[in-house]
C-alpha cells in the first residue's frame, strides 16, 4: 500500500509544487511587510497606522493552508487518467479489493490535508512570531478547509462515478451553488426587504458560536467524506454501459 | 493446489446492448498455450476481462488455477499476471520506479528477476516509460508480469501492433516460460500467425459465440480446403462445407474433415489450412461473396 501512495504523491508532485512555490512568494513579501510595519519604514512613517496594519495581517499565515490545500485537485485529476491508462483494471486484475483501490486515492487526500493543515500552522505562527502577537486562531482556518475538502472528494467521487470519462461534470456543483445562491438572494431575497441583511446576521452569529461552527463542520466533513468513499467504491465496481464500438474485442 | 486445467470457462454469458458473450466454455491444460482467435468485436476482450474479474460475468463458472473465482478469486489471482495492449502504467514512471510500485502489489514481486529481463530486453531503468516506443513498452509489461512467479499470464492482443522482429523475440520469451511445464498461456490475438508458431490449443470466438475449441495441430489437420470447379462445386450438400468462396475460375470451401471429405468427393483437390483461413471463412460465411 505505501509503495502506491507514493506512486500517487509523486505523480501529482508536478501539480503540487506550484502550489508551494506560490505559497513561499506570498510568505516572502508578507514577512517583509510586516517587519517593516514593527520595525522599519512602515513603523516610521504610519505611527499608529503600522499596528493597523499588523491586524489586518495577522490571519494572513491561515491562507497558506488553504491554498495547499487546492492541489489535492491533483488527486482528482490523477484519478480521471488512471481510469483512463488502463492501471484500475491492472489493479483489479491482481485480485486487489476494490475498497482498497478506492481508499488509495482518499488516503492520498487525507496526507495532503494534513500537509496544507500544517503549512497554514506554521505559517501562521511564522506571521505570528514576526509580527510579535499571538498567532491566529486556526479554527476558522479549518472550517474553511473542510468545506473545501468536501468539494474536492466529490470530484475524486465524480471521477469514480464517470470512469474518467466526464471531467466536464466537476464544474457542475460550483455552478449549482452559485445558481443556488443568486436565487436566495435576487430571487427571495428582491420580494423580502431585509432578507440579505438578516441572512448575514443569521451567518455572522452561527460563525461566532465557534463550538457549534466546528462541530458542524466537522459532522459534514466526516459524513461526507464517509458517504463520498462508500459511493466511489460502488461506482467503481458498477460497469457502466459500454457503446458498442468501444467495446469487447 | 493440483489442478489440471489452468482455465476453465463454462457457459460463460455476458449480455451488452447490441453484444452477447453466449455460454462460452473452453478450457486451458495446464503447461499450455492456448491461442484465443477471433476478429475484432467477436469477444475476445469480454471472455477475458470476465477471467481477470474486471467486468462481472452474467451467468456461468470460472475456474483459475483449479480455484472458482467467485470464492477464491482474490487467492487465484496473485499467481495471474495480466499483459494488455497498452502500458497500464503511468508514462510519468520509470522502469526503476514501476518495480518499487509493483512490489506493493505482488506478494512474490523479484527485483533481481525485473531487473534481468530489463537488461535482457535492454530497456533503461531510469527512462521515462512514456519515452519508450510501443515494442519497449510491451516487453516492460512483460518484464513485470514474469517477475512475480505466476503460473498463468493471460494476454489481451499483446503482440498487436509490434513488428515481427519484436513479436518474434516475445513469442520466444513465451515459450521459455512454459519449459516447467507447470505454466500455462492464454493468448488472445488476431494475428494467427503467431499462434501458428506458438499457440498449442485454440479456441476461435466469433460474434460472441465459440466455433472450435481444441488442438492446433489436430485443427489444422482436420480442416482442409476444397478446391474445384463450379460443376463440382454443385456436387456438395451445404452440410459439407463450413464456407465457401466462388470466383469465375472455381470454388473453394472450408471443410472441418478433410478425411470424409476425400471419402465422399473422391478425386477433389483438398488442401491444407491455416488458422487464417479457418478464421476468415467462419466470419464471412455470411458474407454475399461467399455461400
Amino acid at each position: 500500500m505505501k509503495q502506491l501512495i507514493c506512486r500517487d504523491l509523486w505523480l501529482c508532485r508536478k501539480r503540487i509544487a506550484p502550489y508551494i512555490v506560490i505559497v513561499l512568494l506570498f510568505l516572502i513579501p508578507v514577512s517583509m511587510v510586516i517587519l517593516s510595519a514593527r520595525f522599519g519604514n512602515i513603523a516610521k512613517y504610519r505611527g499608529e497606522g503600522a499596528a493597523a496594519l499588523l491586524d489586518s495581517l495577522e490571519s494572513l499565515g491561515l491562507f497558506a493552508g488553504i491554498l495547499v490545500l487546492c492541489s489535492i485537485e491533483t488527486v482528482g485529476s490523477l484519478n480521471l487518467s488512471d481510469h483512463l491508462s488502463g492501471w484500475y483494471q491492472y489493479l483489479k486484475a491482481s485480485g486487489m479489493k476494490s475498497s482498497r483501490i478506492v481508499g488509495q486515492k482518499y488516503i492520498d487526500v487525507a496526507i495532503l490535508l494534513v500537509i496544507s493543515w500544517l503549512t497554514g500552522l506554521l505559517a501562521n505562527a511564522l506571521i505570528g512570531l514576526l509580527a510579535g502577537r499571538e498567532a491566529a486562531d486556526v479554527g476558522l482556518m479549518s472550517v474553511v478547509m473542510g468545506l473545501m475538502l468536501i468539494y474536492l472528494e466529490y470530484n475524486i467521487l465524480l471521477g469514480f462515478a464517470t470512469k474518467g470519462k466526464r471531467s466536464d461534470l466537476m464544474m457542475i456543483l460550483p455552478i449549482l451553488f452559485i445558481l443556488a445562491a443568486e436565487i436566495a438572494f435576487f430571487g427571495y431575497g428582491a420580494g423580502h426587504k431585509d432578507f440579505g441583511k438578516m441572512l448575514m446576521d443569521k451567518i455572522m452569529r452561527f460563525m461566532e458560536n465557534r463550538p457549534l461552527l466546528y462541530a458542524v463542520t466537522l459532522f459534514a466533513v466526516v459524513l461526507f467524506s464517509v458517504l463520498n468513499y462508500s459511493l466511489s467504491v460502488y461506482f467503481f465496481d458498477r460497469e457502466i454501459k459500454i457503446k458498442r464500438k468501444e467495446e469487447n474485442r | 493446489m493440483d489442478y489440471e486445467n489452468a482455465i476453465e470457462i463454462k457457459d460463460l454469458t455476458k449480455r451488452y446492448d447490441g453484444f452477447t458473450l453466449d455460454k462460452v466454455s473452453f478450457c486451458v491444460p495446464k503447461g499450455s498455450i492456448m491461442g484465443f482467435i477471433g476478429q475484432n468485436g467477436a469477444g475476445k476482450t469480454t471472455t477475458i476481462n470476465s477471467l481477470l474479474g474486471i467486468v462481472k460475468p452474467d451467468e456461468g463458472d470460472i475456474k483459475l488455477l483449479g480455484m472458482d473465482v467467485k470464492e477464491h478469486g482474490e487467492e487465484a489471482k496473485k499467481e495471474v499476471a495480466a499483459i494488455f495492449d497498452v502500458l497500464p502504467f503511468n508514462d510519468d514512471l520509470n522502469a526503476a520506479q514501476i518495480g518499487r510500485m509493483l512490489k506493493g502489489i505482488w506478494e512474490e514481486w523479484d527485483d533481481e528477476t525485473f531487473k534481468k529481463y530489463m537488461e535482457r530486453f535492454q530497456l533503461p531503468l531510469k527512462k521515462k516509460a512514456g519515452d519508450f516506443s510501443k515494442g519497449m513498452k510491451m516487453k516492460l509489461q512483460i518484464a513485470a508480469a514474469l517477475s512475480h512467479n505466476a503460473k498463468l499470464l493471460i494476454m489481451d492482443e499483446a503482440t498487436t501492433g509490434l513488428d515481427p522482429v519484436v513479436r518474434n523475440e516475445i513469442l520466444d520469451i513465451f515459450l521459455e516460460y512454459l519449459q516447467d511445464g507447470e505454466r500455462s498461456i492464454l493468448m488472445s490475438s488476431h494475428i494467427t500467425s503467431d499462434l501458428e508458431h506458438i499457440a498449442d490449443m485454440v479456441t476461435f470466438i466469433d460474434k460472441g459465440k465459440l466455433l472450435i475449441s481444441g488442438v492446433k495441430d489436430e485443427i489444422l489437420e482436420n480442416y482442409g480446403m476444397v478446391k474445384c470447379g463450379k460443376e463440382d462445386f454443385g456436387d456438395f450438400a451445404r452440410e459439407d462445407y463450413i464456407a465457401a468462396r466462388l470466383t469465375d475460375f472455381g470454388a473453394q470451401l472450408l471443410v472441418s474433415d478433410r478425411e470424409a471429405t476425400a471419402k465422399k468427393h473422391s478425386g477433389m483437390l483438398i488442401e491444407k489450412t491455416t488458422l487464417e483461413e479457418i478464421m476468415l471463412y467462419y466470419v464471412n460465411r455470411d458474407k454475399d461473396s461467399f455461400h
